[in-house]
């Protein structure tokens, strides 16, 4: 009697598991059938012009190149409208996520929208408790490291000097990476025995209009400066253009931007920007592609180039652009 | 063959059989050996009774030093089961001491996440009203002072934050401030707040300072576009002590404290120590702040533990600030402590009850053992007649119940044991007394045998001897024949040469006839140039006198011609050359007639040396018939030498056949002595191998004899 119990209480229990076996195989069936479709969402503000644009043709290209179907979609900015482009994306057979988050502090709430599928983000960081190794990975260059580079050439160009009159156009105000730049910058200086006397520090919004009437108020406090750095190239050709209209030499005063765009390549040819710090669009691209295709199938981003021990960033290095190598540029 | 086949077979069982008991005795005696003289005599007397009588003394002392397998067991366990309760104690103690630390520290981030995100909010929040503020007095373009202080009027009392309310100042000096506010600056263009005012267009914060009052504030301030075409600066203060209530009351975990640093310039902004509010962290000597300030310098604000403290470091997005949060480590390694403690007296009471648990376990397991094992040790002492009860239902009991049944049948065996014994006492007898027999036996025919051997030994040899001296027989008649073949080959050659040689002479007499005849014709021939030599000398003779009639002719017609003078003279010349000629053929025949003269002389020595030659030949002709006589004779003699060897060859080969046929015959028979003597040798050492087998049988029926014996002493110790 005992052993039919045994016996019973055996076979249930087989049952059980291949019951349980057979239905957490049939969910895995179906998450493989989505991670393993080729086809990518890019979620980007917009592109139009500008590194989102380089962006969007790289990752496009890069995409095809690796057998991928790149579908882009814009947000025009909006978070709630990223939030909806990832919700919908298991739905549309997505196999994976590359997401310039439009606001990176909401990284949370765009993993829960994409139910699962993988998220690449891209040149907007999130906070680290929100990447997760193998699922919610970033990739994108230090915003710290492109202010130490943007200080380094100021400093070694005007002569390692002991006090630095500086103007400085800061990004967004809710962009962290403004912070970041920002703060680089000034420890930089800082830490090399530098004084800093900061004449002007505002935010122009990454725009150059904004970045010029700025400048134009700054002239009624009738302040010099030394150097001028931007968190950005937009800001700093608006600089430029100021400094050019009102007859100050950018030669002596030299104006520091980031993200190597054409028009930031073309003012140092031409004479009018001193530096910026390129971001290499295509590795970035690259580097996103490569790490999509690992954690959708369920590896990590270990090995990669750029990728940190904890597998959680692949960091792509700036290019420093002068009037010396931008003929090297391509 | 199937003779052949079945001795094989039962000499393969005679080696297999002898190797066995060598094998057996082999050991035996080995281990005997290392024994002295005397030890090998006792103990091949005593046999497995002195080994087991020694092993028993030996059992015997093991007994008196046996420890109880309870006592073994206690020994055994409670130390195992303290270590490992210390060892769970002290690992849940440590890891309890990570997870708190851990736990900490993850509250000591939430706490300080709240104060900074507080912090945040409430600049945030002051700053949007500020920058509204601002953005309606520049909307309404206030054309006059009044109308600026009116603006400012408005918005005065309007946030609790800023008591002073919004106030505006310009590059002349000159400010505007509420009616109400009680603001008052001497040198506005030096003011903190003035300064970082024109270094930015949106309202936005500085750093801290002390204002008039002796209170740290913060001032956001911008420049600002009133419509007057002057350089504007807007601000408004807020207090520190306000962002001191926040950071104070914002902290989550208990016995944690925070303070809030400006990172550019170093001063602490707000501490719940009013007194370090407004020092600086690079000059401070805590341990803790300056441990602080190293972190700030390095601008590393990873959490860490500092002057055993653990520290949280965050900064306040917008500002310079960073916002420092610690917690002793003595509070979080108190509560460790404290758990360790109640972790230890668990393990302690746990102990405790495991050994009182154990201690009752024990006994009431090994209790029936003991009456086992007293059981066993009767029985190991011989005693049968005891009796064991079984007194549970687990496996002691049964264990008990089998030690019943087997005393029983031991018993049982034993009576059995002792009766058999017995027997094998008189079949050993029996048994030695045959195999002494047997072995007296197999030794007298090892001896023959061994004679037979040395027999068949000399037989061999000798048949050897024989095999050898008709080979050597053959050998030489087959030698001989060789010889004689080759003497009848030189026979046949011999009378074919003689053959050949009286032919030869035959024609050598028919050549010397010839010659003889040719002699005699040579004769003639020279006999002929005689004759003719004879006639030709008389011929010459002739013109001798021809010649000297002629010669005297001349000189008579010389004369003449001298005579006839002139007219003579022509034939006086031809007088002269008659005369000469006349001379000359007289010369010349005087030179013939000496020439047959000397031919003739020749001749005559030629026909003397030709009837020489005749005589020689006549001789040597006479000899040649006599040659012929004699080759006729010799070929008539080797002729009847040739049949003779003839026939003596053919009787060779028939000797040589015979001798063949004896070698061939006499390397059989020596073969076969051979395998005689081989078959002989094997007969002999398995009579040899019988012989030692039959020594150990009578030793095994001895050894039998002593193991019956001792087998009835130990059967005797047994009481049943």
């Amino acid at each position: 009697m005992i052993r039919y119990k045994k016996f019973f209480s055996l076979l249930t229990a087989l049952c059980l598991t291949a019951g349980l076996t057979c239905c957490g195989s049939a969910d895995n069936d179906s998450t493989t059938d989505v991670t393993s479709s080729k086809k990518i969402l890019v979620t980007i503000s917009d592109s139009k012009n500008g590194t989102r644009g380089d962006f969007e043709k790289a990752i496009r290209k890069e995409g095809k190149a690796a057998g991928y179907d790149i579908t882009v979609q814009q947000t025009a900015g909006v978070l709630d409208t990223q939030i909806k482009q990832l919700r919908n994306a298991k739905q549309h057979k997505f196999g994976g996520v590359i997401c310039w988050a439009d606001d990176p502090d909401a990284a949370k709430q765009l993993e829960i929208a994409a139910n699962g599928l993988p998220i690449v983000f891209v040149n907007s960081l999130p906070d680290e408790d929100a990447l997760t190794q193998g699922s919610y990975v970033y990739v994108g260059s230090d915003d710290q490291k492109a202010g130490q580079d943007q200080a380094s050439y100021v400093y070694d160009k005007l002569g390692k000097p002991d006090k630095l009159n500086l103007l400085m156009m800061k990004g967004k105000k809710d962009d962290d990476s403004t912070g970041r730049r920002t703060d680089a910058v000034r420890n930089y200086l800082t830490d090399h025995g530098c004084q800093v006397n900061i004449v002007f520090s505002d935010f122009a919004d990454d725009s150059t209009d904004t970045a010029y009437s700025l400048m134009q108020r700054f002239r009624t406090t009738g302040q010099s400066f030394d150097a001028a750095i931007c968190n950005d190239d937009a800001m700093a050709l608006g600089v430029i253009r100021y400094m050019q209209e009102n007859g100050l030499s950018t030669d002596k005063i030299p104006v520091c931007g980031i993200d190597g765009s054409k028009d930031a390549l073309a003012s140092i040819k031409s004479g009018g920007m001193s530096f910026t710090d390129m971001q290499q669009t295509t590795k970035t691209a690259r580097a996103c592609i490569d790490a999509i295709g690992r954690i959708k199938s369920g590896g990590t981003i270990n090995g990669l180039s750029g990728a940190s021990e904890d597998g959680k960033y692949i960091w792509i290095p700036y290019q420093k652009v002068t009037a010396d190598n931008v003929d090297k540029i391509r | 063959m199937a003779d052949t086949n079945r001795e094989n077979r039962g000499k393969k069982l005679i080696g297999l059989r002898k190797k066995t008991k060598t094998a057996k005795t082999g050991d035996r005696r080995k281990s005997l050996k290392r024994l002295s003289p005397k030890k090998r005599t006792a103990a091949k007397k005593s046999g497995h009774l002195f080994n087991k009588e020694t092993s028993g003394r030996k059992a015997e002392k093991k007994a008196e030093r046996v420890i109880s397998i309870r006592t073994k067991l206690i020994l055994l366990i409670i130390p195992v089961t303290v270590a490992i309760v210390a060892l769970l104690v002290i690992v849940s103690s440590q890891m309890s001491k990570k997870r708190m630390k851990a736990m900490s520290e993850a509250q000591l981030d939430s706490s300080i996440a709240n104060q900074a995100d507080s912090i945040e909010a409430w600049l945030k929040q002051n700053l949007e009203f500020f920058s509204t503020a601002k953005a309606a007095i520049e909307a309404a373009q206030p054309k006059t002072p009044d109308q600026l202080k009116d603006l400012l009027n408005v918005y005065y009392g309007q946030n609790n934050s800023c008591p002073n309310g919004l106030y505006v100042a310009g590059s002349d000096g000159k400010y505007f401030k509420a009616t109400k506010s009680s603001l008052a600056f001497a040198d506005v263009a030096n003011t903190t707040w003035y300064r970082q005012g024109l270094t930015r267009v949106n309202m936005d914060y500085g750093s801290a300072y002390m204002d008039m009052a002796g209170k740290y504030v913060v001032s956001a301030s911008a420049l600002l576009n009133d419509g007057s075409g002057k350089l504007r600066v807007i601000s408004a203060d807020v207090s520190l002590d306000r962002i001191s209530t926040i950071v104070n009351s914002g902290t989550r975990m208990k016995g944690a404290n925070s303070f809030l640093v400006d990172s550019r310039v170093g001063t602490i902004l707000s501490s719940p120590k009013y007194s370090l509010a407004g020092t600086n962290i690079n000059k401070s000597n805590d341990p803790l702040i300056k441990g602080v300030a190293e972190k700030i310098k390095k601008h590393d604000l990873e959490a860490g533990t500092i002057d055993d403290k653990l520290v949280e470091m965050r900064s306040i997005s917008d500002t310079d600030w960073v916002l420092v949060s610690y917690a002793p480590m003595s509070l979080i390694m108190k509560e460790v402590a404290s758990l360790g403690r109640t972790l230890a007296i668990l393990g302690v009471l746990a102990l405790a009850i495991l050994v009182v648990i154990l201690l009752t376990v024990v006994n009431g397991i090994f209790a029936p053992i003991s009456g086992i094992t007293r059981s066993i040790t009767n029985m190991t002492e011989g005693d049968f007649t005891i009796k064991v009860d079984k007194t549970s239902h687990d496996e002691i009991g049964a264990m008990s119940g089998s030690i019943g049944r087997f005393i029983d049948r031991m018993r049982g065996m034993l009576s059995s044991i002792s009766s058999e014994s017995d027997k094998l006492k008189s079949q050993s007898e029996n048994s030695d007394k045959v195999s002494k027999d047997m072995l007296r036996e197999s030794t007298s025919q090892t001896k023959e045998m061994e004679n037979l051997n040395q027999t068949v030994d000399s037989l061999a040899l000798a048949v050897n001897n024989i095999a050898e001296s008709a080979t050597t027989l053959a050998q030489v008649v087959s030698d001989t024949k060789e010889d004689s073949d080759k003497t009848n080959e030189a026979m046949d050659n011999t009378v074919r040469i003689a053959r050949q040689g009286r032919e030869d002479i035959r024609n050598l007499g028919t050549a010397m006839d010839e010659i003889r005849e040719s002699n005699q014709s040579l004769v003639e021939s020279v006999n002929q140039v005689g004759d003719a030599s004879k006639q030709i000398t008389r011929i010459v003779g002739l013109i001798q006198e021809i010649a000297d009639e002629t010669n005297l002719l001349s000189l008579n017609a010389s004369i003449e011609a001298a005579r006839a003078g002139e007219s003579g003279r022509g034939f006086a010349v031809v007088a002269s050359q008659i005369g000469k000629l006349a001379n000359n053929s007289g010369e010349s025949a005087a030179s013939i007639s000496k020439l047959i003269n000397t031919v003739s002389e020749q001749i005559k020595e030629v026909v003397e040396r030709a009837d020489q030659s005749y005589q020689a030949i006549e001789k040597n002709a006479g000899l040649i018939d006599k040659t012929v006589e004699s080759f006729d004779e010799i070929y008539k003699n080797i002729g009847q030498s040739s049949r003779r060897l003839t026939r003596v060859v053919e009787n060779i080969r028939k000797v040589e056949d015979v001798a063949s046929s004896v070698a061939a015959i006499s390397e059989e028979q020596a073969a076969s002595t051979a395998e005689i003597q081989t078959t002989s040798r094997e007969i002999m050492e398995h009579a040899r191998s019988i012989t030692r087998s039959s020594q150990d049988v009578a030793e095994n029926s001895r050894e039998l004899s002593d193991t019956s014996n001792a087998l009835a002493g130990y059967v005797s110790k047994f009481r049943i």
